[in-house]
């Protein structure tokens, strides 16, 4: 690759960043879950523990 | 909790379904542990986690947090014929709470001299303790209430000594994501104005059911 085409690469890619960086930074996962569909929510039970704790008891 | 059917249900997962159908989507549930909330949050394996999570000062350096939908504070559970009563009495006494947890940080601080084991959740922690591992489990009062609730015998043990922490749980998501931030705050807003959020609180806290703990504060409110 020429030094004029390097520098013509460089230019191309600084101008896809100036243009993409806006966008990136208002990414939000609101897009990612409508796209999807479903809201994924971590969330914790305890009840299989009590059950293993009610086994445990009774045996 | 998980229901007979092996459905996840609850005051937490019925908010879950409110937020998820202010968004106009469906919902998905994964479950995880006090230590595995942030690193899943931070992987992007959950969008958000409630999951009676303090929103701490410290914990909001590494993810967002909702305004508060919860508070609550820090007690103790023993067996019901334990001479335990208060904070004091947990001088050189073995304490269960769970791994990562502000309860895990608070119980340590308001008594140094106790020995604190900790573990994957309260829930085993409650194990423990039904085994006789520890002499007490301390995290917050509506989950000592819970798994009071939930055992075989909740005669068997007692809740003991007042509040020493103050805990308001918020639902935690990734760091500076101000549209989901809204999406969550709004959804809370609007069910606590429309009446939506009394009526899911009072389903599983309010008079006569199991967990029973009367609604005694408001949640923020934006105009």
């Amino acid at each position: 690759m020429s030094r004029n085409s390097r520098l013509v690469t460089m230019v191309f890619v600084l101008a896809l960043l100036l243009v993409a960086a806006p966008a990136l930074a208002n990414a939000s996962l609101v897009d990612t879950i409508q796209e999807r569909g479903k809201l994924i929510v971590g969330i914790q039970t305890s009840a299989p523990l009590l059950r293993w704790s009610m086994r445990k008891a009774k045996s | 909790m998980v229901n007979e059917k092996g459905e996840i249900v609850g005051f937490e997962a019925d908010l879950a379904k409110m937020i998820a159908d202010s968004m106009g989507v469906g919902l998905e549930f994964r479950q995880l542990t006090d230590a595995t909330r942030i690193p899943m949050i931070q992987q992007g394996s959950v969008d958000i986690v409630i999951a009676t999570m303090t929103h701490s000062r410290e914990r909001d350096k590494v993810v967002d947090f909702s305004i508060s939908y919860f508070w609550t504070g820090q007690r103790v559970l023993v067996p019901a014929d334990s001479n335990i009563s208060s904070i004091e009495d947990l001088a050189g006494k073995r304490i269960g709470t769970a791994r990562g947890s502000t309860s895990e940080q608070n119980i340590m601080a308001a008594q140094p001299a106790a020995k604190i084991l900790t573990y994957d959740d309260a829930a085993t922690a409650f194990v423990s303790l039904q085994r006789g591992a520890v002499d007490a489990i301390s995290t917050d009062e509506s989950m000592l209430l819970s798994l009071r609730a939930d055992s075989r015998n909740p005669a068997d043990w007692k809740v003991v000594g007042p509040y020493f922490s103050a805990e308001p749980f918020g639902i935690a998501m990734r760091e500076n994501d101000s549209r989901l931030r809204d999406a969550v705050n709004f959804a809370l807003i609007e069910a606590w104005e429309t009446g939506e959020f009394e009526e899911i609180y009072n389903r599983w806290y309010g008079p006569g059911t199991k967990y029973e703990l009367p609604l005694n504060f408001e949640i923020e409110i934006w105009p």
